[in-house]
Parts: structure tokens; C-alpha cells; sequence
């Protein structure tokens, strides 16, 4: 490796040999054969060449020495797993071909503009693993080298950046393998986005959907393989300090409103988030937060109907549906509500509702992203009990409508009620989620 | 129960692994799941050597060799058993790698903190200062390289691979090879 001789190249300097060019692969033995034995002709009266032949020898020697570290990770049981996914995709296809069922749901999404229909129709859907995985290569490329995701960069709105980062973490979580690279710098992210008052995100009207998110995120980090303590506890404390804004930030009548509304006005929306993040921390092992979720549930009582339903301030307000309230004071009712406040029964009649309202691709075109996450979240939860998640599954038609060539492929077209706040990372992140639940 | 002693017969009942690499793409053709997992155990390692020489994290190139062999299941009826396997691997390989590069183009390399401690392993400072010196080398100059050297192709491969004349092969590994020993040369040596 330290021989020193002259410095060629045979393509440009003055002193050189041009068939020295060989000499890598000959000291290699791949140059052909009779190449091989006219160049070894050629070096018995070639200094040049033979210096070169040296040099290469070092160098690749060296190369040899260094192999890179091995890997004891067999890819075999993962690959199979997803050549099984997609072979039930085409499958799954074929037989939608050929279902009345498939043709009227087409109509239906052309007649009523559906968003999730495939932009282009050309190239085969996939079933919902590959599409699952493709939505994470795609978050992945959407990523900024900050490691968050800019909403206005893909079409929403820059102050939910925060939120839609937390979504991006739960999304690169959500793989079965290892989490990627991306969610680790997603992570640091997050942390970089809190203040010192614990709040996550710039101050606004909708500042609890990021804060809330984004605490969820960070919980469920702590769920994943963190194994050194330091990140473990760098992230237990930016929790601490997300729960204490939290508490502050709740409503003197419980539930939490939009900051800067007014006193009191708790929203089932606003408060669901902040909720989760509550009881996700008490499942957790976090203390001292009984009384702030004692007046989550106090809120949801409150907007709660006989049918079992969550109005959005009160009893019967529901500005935009009743589905996605229905699911979210599902979600929180089923994970931490006691049968005290809401009875066995009443916990069955939430998710009769949930289930008579099925999921995407209605004829009102009302459906959201949003809205069939937080419906899968609740269904999941009805497995939980032992119950039946029904006949409704939206993994396969979501995969079918996911963007398949073109730079946005594997995301969703962000066109449906929220994604002018949340944009393309919105549609995508949750799509991914949607995937990934077991309803 | 057979003798131990009993030499192995090998033409009569070949285990999969025994294979070559064409017979197995055969019969994997022909559906066989056990001739697909030996050809996956068989190459996995060098895959994944191949792209951590490549520039790869563990991640990545476990994600890159993962992609390079559903390609390959993906397009076994394509392979005609009288052309070079390792041609057909690594040309996969190449464009799965390529495919990876561009998801990852947009964003620059950001240090992890956390990357340490989720399983990548710490290497001897000579495969770092290795590593390091071939990520000076343009993409087009390692790829030679690392198909030649960690790989074992032959030229006629790496130029089926590439797509690219013999001639340009050897031009390539020839400044691969010259600017990797400067870059050596100029590392600090513990």
C-alpha cells in the first residue's frame, strides 16, 4: 500500500502507458484470457505497468481486508411475507375485476368526485402491505433534512407543521421492521419544536392538535426500541414538560377548547388529542394526571346523547357529521373510560354507531382521512373487547387509491375536507396508519 | 436411518442449496419456495455488502437488499437460464439502489443521535477509514469497484450490468482504483 511509484493515468499524463489501464483487473485475474496472457507478455517488459499493476494490488488488497461488517439478519421471512401481501393483492384484484360490487363502487366514486380514486388507472393497485410500504418511502422522500415535514412544501398550512411531524413519527413507527432512520430524525424533530413553556409548536387557535399529536408521538417512541437511557430520558423529560402544558391548557370545566377562545368552550375535537396523550402517559406509568382526565371524560359526558353519540360543544352539535366525534369519544371512552361513567352497554352502543356508519366512499363524499383513522383507532379497540369489527374494511379499497406513478407515487391526493390545513404529508401519514390497523 | 459414513449423493437427491445459482432460478420459476429461500440465504450477505459499500447504512442496505430480491422473485420468469446470474442480480440490485438513491437525494444527511443505539454496529477504525474513503469516490467509480472487488463479477458482467462497454469498465476501475489510493494516502493512519 505504500509503494511509491509514479502517479498514472493513462488517459491523460505525459509519461504513461495506455495499457496499464488493465492493470486493476489483472491483478484482480478478470481480465479475458487472452487478454490475461498478452498483458502478462506486456509487464515483462513494463515498468510502468507493473508499478501499476502494484499499486492495484495494494489497494485492492486493502479493500479485501476491510469487508464490510455482517449482518446476521435474514431477509428471507420478511421478503416472503410480502410476496405472500402481494400475491393476495393481485388476487384480491382479479376478483375485483369482476365484481358488480367493484363496478358500482367506481361509479359511485366518479359520480361523487371520491378523493380516494386512483389518479391514474393504468397501472396495477397493490394490496395494502406494499401500499403501506410505499407510503413510507414516499414520507420519506417528502422528509426535510431537519428531519419534520413542511405542510405548506406539499399543500397545507405551515403552523400545523408540528402535528403533521408527530403523524409522520407515528406512521415510520407503525412498520412492523425496524423503524427507518427517517423516524429517529422525525423524532428530533419534535423535540426541537417544544418551548420552554412544554408546548409543542407555534401559539395559534389550533395549537392542542400539535401539541397532542405530537406528545402521542413521543409516547409511543417510548414504546419502540429506544434502548439507550439517554434518549430514553431526553424524551421522558420533553413529555413532562408536554403533560404540564397540557394540564394548564385544559378548561376549567374539563375537556380543552382552541386557545384564544373562549373561557370554557371545550370541543370534543380539541380535546381529543390532549386526552390520548393523557391517558397514553397514566398506561404508561406517568402519575398525577388522574384529575385532567377525570375532566376529559367529564366533557365527553357532557356532549354525550342517549344515542350514545358526542356532540362537538354539547348534545347534538355536529357542525361537521357525527362520525368522526362518534370515533373519538369512542377511542377515549374505550381506553380509559370507566363502565361507571359509561356502562357496558353504552360502550357497545358507541361502537354500534361507529359501525353503522361504515367507512369511505359514501355517496355524500363526506368521508375524510381523518375520519377513517379515528374509526379504524375505535374499531381496533372493539377487537380489543372480543367483538366483531364488521363487515367494513377500508385497507384494500385505501390501497387502490393511492398515487402509483409520477413523483407523488405511494402518496394520497390531499383533496378531501382537511387537507387544506394538512396538506399531502396529512393524506399520506394517516392513509399509512389506516393500513397498519387491525380492524 | 442412513450411515454417516455414506458419502452424500448429490446427483440423486441435490438439496436446493447444492444447486447453482441458474437451476435455482429454474425451479423457482417452476413455483418452488425452497429454491427461491436458497438462492435469498445464498445471496443475501453479499447484497448487503454490496450496498454498504455502496454508502448504505445497515438499515438501508438491508432495505435495498430487500427490494433487490422481491425484484428478483418479481421477475424470474424474465431471467433466460444461458445468461450470467450475477448479472441479473446485480442489474437488479443497481437499479433497486438507484431507486433508493433518489428517495434520498432530496434530503441531505442529517446525524442521528439516536442512530448508534438502534443497531448499527460499531466498525473497526480501518472499514471506517475504508468507508470513508470510498464515499469520496463519484457513484459511478464505486460501483465498478465494489462489483469487481466485493463481488467477484468479471468484466463482461460488470459491463452487463452497467450497461456500458468492456472498454469503459476498465477505464473505470482504472481511476477507481487510482483515486481510492490517494484518498488512503492521504488519510491520517492510526
Amino acid at each position: 500500500m505504500h509503494s511509491r511509484g509514479p502517479e498514472l493515468d493513462p488517459l491523460r499524463d505525459g509519461v504513461h502507458c495506455p495499457r496499464s489501464i488493465d492493470a486493476p483487473l489483472h491483478s484482480q485475474g478478470i481480465l479475458p484470457g487472452a487478454e490475461q496472457e498478452s498483458f502478462e507478455r506486456h509487464l515483462a517488459e513494463c515498468s510502468i505497468c507493473r508499478s501499476a499493476v502494484e499499486e492495484a494490488s495494494d489497494v485492492i488488497a486493502e479493500l479485501r481486508r476491510a469487508s464490510p461488517a455482517e449482518t446476521r439478519r435474514d431477509l428471507l421471512p420478511g421478503l416472503l411475507t410480502r410476496i405472500d401481501a402481494e400475491a393476495k393483492g393481485e388476487a384480491g384484484l382479479r376478483r375485483r375485476r369482476f365484481s358488480i360490487a367493484a363496478a358500482a363502487l367506481l361509479l359511485v366514486g366518479l359520480l361523487f368526485g371520491s378523493r380516494w380514486l386512483p389518479r391514474r388507472l393504468d397501472d396495477p393497485p397493490v394490496g395494502p402491505e406494499r401500499a403501506f410500504d410505499r407510503a413510507l418511502a414516499w414520507l420519506e422522500h417528502a422528509q426535510e433534512p431537519a428531519g419534520g415535514w413542511s405542510a405548506e412544501r406539499w399543500g397545507g398550512q405551515a403552523r400545523f407543521d408540528v402535528g403533521l411531524s408527530g403523524l409522520g413519527v407515528l406512521a415510520l413507527l407503525s412498520t412492523d421492521r425496524s423503524p427507518p432512520a427517517a423516524a429517529w430524525r422525525a423524532v428530533n424533530a419534535l423535540l426541537a419544536a417544544q418551548e420552554l413553556d412544554g408546548r409543542f409548536g407555534p401559539e395559534f387557535s389550533g395549537t392542542l392538535y400539535n401539541h397532542g399529536i405530537a406528545t402521542v408521538a413521543l409516547l409511543r417512541v417510548l414504546d419502540a426500541r429506544v434502548d439507550d437511557e439517554a434518549s430514553r430520558e431526553r424524551i421522558r423529560g420533553a413529555i413532562d414538560r408536554a403533560l404540564e402544558f397540557t394540564k394548564v391548557a385544559q378548561s376549567p370545566a374539563g375537556g380543552w377548547g382552541y386557545l384564544g377562545g373562549e373561557p370554557g368552550e371545550a370541543t370534543t375535537a380539541a380535546t381529543f388529542w390532549p386526552l390520548q396523550s393523557l391517558l397514553l402517559a397514566r398506561g404508561s406509568g406517568w402519575r398525577g394526571l388522574d384529575e385532567a382526565i377525570a375532566g376529559g371524560f367529564a366533557h365527553l359526558k357532557r356532549v354525550s346523547d342517549s344515542q350514545g353519540r358526542f356532540g362537538y360543544r354539547r348534545p347534538g352539535e355536529f357542525p361537521n357529521g357525527s362520525e368522526a366525534l362518534a370515533s373519538m369519544g369512542a377511542i377515549c371512552v374505550l381506553r380509559g373510560g370507566s363502565d361507571r361513567e359509561f356502562g357496558r352497554e353504552g360502550k357497545a352502543r358507541l361502537l354500534d354507531g361507529i359501525l353503522r356508519d361504515g367507512f369511505t366512499a359514501r355517496p355524500d363524499g363526506r368521508g375524510t382521512f381523518y375520519g377513517d383513522f379515528l374509526r379504524t383507532q375505535a374499531l381496533e379497540g372493539h377487537a380489543v373487547l372480543g367483538g366483531s369489527s364488521g363487515r367494513h374494511s377500508p385497507q384494500e379499497l385505501l390501497a387502490s387509491g393511492q398515487v402509483r406513478s409520477g413523483p407523488e407515487a405511494g402518496s394520497w391526493e390531499p383533496s378531501d375536507r382537511w387537507s387544506a390545513a394538512g396538506g399531502r404529508v396529512y393524506s399520506t401519514a394517516l392513509a399509512a396508519l389506516i393500513l397498519r390497523t387491525k380492524s | 436411518m442412513k450411515n454417516a459414513e455414506e458419502p452424500r449423493k448429490v446427483h440423486e437427491e441435490s438439496p436446493v442449496d447444492l444447486r447453482r445459482d441458474e437451476e435455482l432460478m429454474d425451479l423457482s420459476r417452476a413455483g418452488s419456495r425452497d429454491a427461491f429461500g436458497a438462492l435469498v440465504r445464498r445471496h443475501q450477505q453479499p447484497l448487503l455488502n454490496f450496498f454498504l459499500r455502496l454508502g448504505a447504512d445497515i438499515h438501508g442496505a438491508e432495505d435495498c437488499a430487500q427490494e433487490s430480491l422481491l425484484r428478483l422473485y418479481r421477475y424470474r420468469d424474465r431471467y433466460t437460464p444461458s445468461s450470467p446470474f450475477p448479472a441479473f442480480l446485480y442489474t437488479l440490485a443497481r437499479h433497486a439502489w438507484i431507486d433508493c438513491s433518489r428517495r434520498r437525494a432530496r434530503r441531505a444527511a442529517v446525524p442521528l443521535e439516536r442512530a448508534a443505539a438502534m443497531g448499527s454496529e460499531r466498525a473497526p477504525d480501518d472499514r471506517l477509514d475504508l468507508r470513508a474513503a470510498l464515499a469520496t469516490l463519484p457513484q459511478k467509480l464505486r460501483m465498478v469497484l465494489v462489483l469487481s472487488v466485493d463481488q467477484g463479477l468479471n468484466l463482461a458482467e460488470i459491463a452487463a450490468v452497467l450497461g456500458i462497454p468492456t472498454g469503459t469498465v476498465k477505464s473505470r476501475m482504472f481511476h477507481a482504483v487510482r483515486r481510492l489510493r490517494e484518498v488512503l494516502h492521504a488519510q491520517p493512519r492510526t
